[in-house]
């Protein structure tokens, strides 16, 4: 009965409805609108852009937070709109401050941001080694004094390379254009006041790093001293460039360059995603850049971006509180133990992700050591000067204890210096109990170590990646051990035994593992699916893999999946 | 044990109580009143549209609750709609988005999600005009700044 009433009930309202038409703006609460236009395309929400003002302003953010990676897309239009659109939203804002107390009254409401220190200084980076050089544009603004102080300090210029980088007045003077009529003259003082007191440190925020289309309403910059100063954004409309939350390029490495972000990076001041692949231009110019301009950058991808130094990294853990996602493999050659413990303590309450594969130090030096397995004392030595890992190295155990949100860790082809004569079995503070693997927390569930095939081969003791694999956390559930040439069954038993609930491993070219090993595992861990491995070089028989009967069925999915022609996959 | 519910025309429905707690907001009353039989009433939901919602539920009453990530794209997100939930979404715009706005307040996640797919479906694949005539949005453009709009944006155009 009560069904019947409800299908006349629709009806009537419909009835009703039929003639009284509505916007859908009027219907649906905006921040529905705002997820329905989330499922949309690029190409669609262009089409809404032009249905009705009102429609246009909810779709402009959609519309710029990715902005479309094309190959055929000219990015310095983009670029051009995105400036003057900033432009524009600064004049208008001009306008609407013009009286003292909207001024005041805005800047209760205001949404400010504190770009403080660290809250402990314990992990404060010194400024990287950027000269400062005054390249004479002068400044027209009334503080000429202080713009000039500033500029004096900010003004890149790259050591050796001669690449001098030059930031147009548009948005080195822009935030100094605050009107005569709000009191602002204090803060003048005041800021003039704290960069003299930081005089021997690097200012926590650039004059470059303040564009014109800043998105908040006030700036606070505390000083190490404990002195507060605000400075509010001259503005409160937004420009193109502030919506734009992703840039991936990953597919247009050709036209990245340092001159392209230093464009680009200041009118991006709301970037949470930026995706580079190995742009060989791009150095730590456009790293101190982006730290300076998107201080709420979370996921960066910089695979393959060579020239980056400790240098950019540093500025970017001075400037960027909240990084969930680092991925520098195949990239910077040089990163430092400082520069590792610093990803870790100022990111480890927010890092999940973290991909150093094949950052270790002396390509070259490196890479023939992996592929020949063998290395002389010396050469493993200076590898760990220049900070590639070891296991019993502060780098890994300083990311084991500080990143607790971790889920994810790639070290493939950094070499593990497990020598055991050195550390591992004499020094008793390392011994299994406070192992680095040991202390990663529970929500830890893949590592990647292929091709880090531990430096033990010149000494007789080969249990160091045993011992590793032994003290693996017990919550982990994805293990690559793709040309850990001396993986063997021990290794996968004391495997099984520490990660019960591993589901997935890849051991390709692991030429001395039989049935035994991988019997182990898949009796000891339950939920284990996908057994990665290779046809060549293994040693495990058919028939074992049959008797594993929840594996069989994984088998023909991955392989075409995968498409490996010598791969046996689970 | 079956839970009353009333909605806005007065009008009871008997569910149970594993439906009933698809919505957030009705799990979130009987936690706090505890065990009664007290009806519970629905002010903003009208007995059609209340219909419509509790056959939804009725048939994703065994779902596993979702655990979603709130910082993933939506646009990385499978826009599939299962083909039940295909069928069942057409109804009239009218009733789409009563549902739309019901599942909102009921908190309902899945089916405003649902919901929401729904019309961004109906908008995919439309021009402007069409869109504005499924929605009835005025264009209160002059054709200078639509100009100008589309100028500063044809980057985002699929071509």
């Amino acid at each position: 009965m009560n069904l019947d009433n409800g299908i006349n009930a629709t009806k009537n309202n419909i009835a009703k409805d039929i003639h009284t038409p509505k916007d859908v703006f009027d219907v649906i609460p905006l921040e529905i609108l705002d997820q329905i236009l989330g499922h949309l395309d690029h190409a669609s929400l262009y089409n809404c852009l032009t249905l009705s003002t009102r429609w246009s302003d909810r779709v402009v953010p959609h519309l710029w937070a990715s902005p479309w990676m094309m190959y055929y897309i000219s990015w310095t239009k983009m670029i051009c709109i995105v400036a003057k659109s900033a432009e524009k939203a600064q004049k208008q804002t001009d306008k609407t401050t013009a009286s003292v107390d909207a001024g005041r009254e805005s800047k209760r409401a205001s949404q400010k941001v504190g770009l403080s220190e660290n809250e402990s200084g314990s992990c404060f980076i010194p400024s990287p080694q950027v000269q400062h050089q005054n390249d004479g544009h002068g400044s027209v603004s009334r503080d000429s004094a202080l713009d000039t102080h500033t500029a004096q300090r900010w003004r890149f210029r790259e050591e050796g390379g001669g690449n001098t980088m030059r930031f147009t007045r548009g948005y080195t003077d822009s935030f100094a254009e605050e009107d005569d009529d709000r009191s602002d003259s204090d803060a003048h003082v005041e800021m003039d006041g704290m960069w003299k007191e930081e005089d021997t440190r690097r200012p926590l925020l650039p004059k470059a790093a303040r564009p014109s289309s800043l998105p908040f309403d006030a700036v606070v910059l505390s000083s190490h001293n404990g002195s507060t100063t605000t400075l509010r954004a001259p503005r409160t409309t937004l420009g193109y460039g502030d919506y734009i939350r992703t840039l991936d390029f990953s597919q247009l490495y050709y036209i990245i360059s340092d001159q392209f972000l230093s464009h680009l990076l200041p009118l991006t001041p709301n970037l949470v995603s930026l995706t580079i692949h190995s742009p060989k231009q791009l150095s730590d110019l456009s790293l101190i850049l982006l730290a300076a301009s998107c201080p709420q950058l979370s996921l960066l991808d910089l695979a393959g971006c060579t020239k980056i130094t400790n240098r950019g990294l540093d500025a970017l853990l001075e400037n960027c509180g909240n990084m969930s996602s680092l991925n520098l493999a195949n990239g910077t050659r040089a990163l430092s133990d400082r520069t590792l413990e610093g990803i870790a303590k100022r990111w480890g309450r927010t890092l999940k992700s973290l991909n150093l594969a094949n950052t270790s130090s002396g390509s070259a030096m490196g890479s023939s050591t992996m592929v020949t397995g063998a290395t002389s004392t010396t050469t493993a030595r200076d590898e760990e000067n220049l900070g590639s890992f070891s296991v019993q190295d502060p780098g890994l155990l300083t990311i084991a204890i500080h990143c607790r949100s971790l889920q994810s860790l790639n070290i493939s082809q950094c070499i593990l210096h497990c020598s055991p004569s050195s550390t591992y079995s004499s020094s008793p503070a390392l011994s299994p109990p406070s192992s680095p693997t040991s202390q990663f927390s529970s929500s830890f569930t893949s590592i990647s170590l292929s091709s880090g095939s531990p430096n033990s081969n010149d000494t007789p003791e080969k249990g160091t990646l045993e011992a590793f694999l032994s003290q693996l956390p017990p919550s982990l559930q994805v293990l690559n051990l793709r040309s850990c040439f001396d993986l063997s069954d021990k290794g996968l038993i004391a495997l099984a035994r520490a990660c019960p609930d591993l589901r997935e491993l890849d051991i390709t070219a692991c030429s001395l593992v039989t049935d035994w090993g991988v019997r182990a595992i898949g009796e000891g861990c339950r939920q284990f699916e996908t057994l990665i491995m290779d046809d060549r070089y293994g040693r495990v028989t058919d028939q074992l893999l049959k008797s594993f009967p929840p594996w069989g069925d994984q088998l023909l999915q991955r392989r075409v999946m995968l498409g490996w022609r010598y791969s046996r996959i689970f | 044990m079956p839970v009353t519910l009333t909605s806005l025309d007065n009008q009871e429905f008997k569910v149970d109580k594993e439906v009933a707690e698809r919505s957030i907001l009705i799990k979130n009353m009987i936690e706090d009143v505890g065990e009664s039989d007290a009806p519970i009433p629905l002010p903003n939901v009208s007995a059609a549209v209340l219909t419509k919602v509790i056959e939804y539920c009725e048939h994703h009453r065994n779902d596993p609750v979702q655990v979603q990530d709130e910082t993933d794209d939506p646009r990385k997100r499978s826009n599939d709609i299962e083909e039940w939930d295909m069928k069942f979404m057409q109804v009239d715009q009218e009733m789409l988005f009563e549902i739309i706005l019901a599942a909102n307040y009921l908190d309902i996640k899945p089916l405003l999600d649902v919901g929401c797919k729904t019309v961004a479906n109906i908008i995919k694949g439309k021009t402007p005009e069409e869109i504005r005539k499924a929605f009835n949005i005025v264009n209160d453009f002059t054709p200078e700044e639509e100009a100008q709009i589309k100028k500063e944006n044809e980057w985002a155009e699929d071509r």
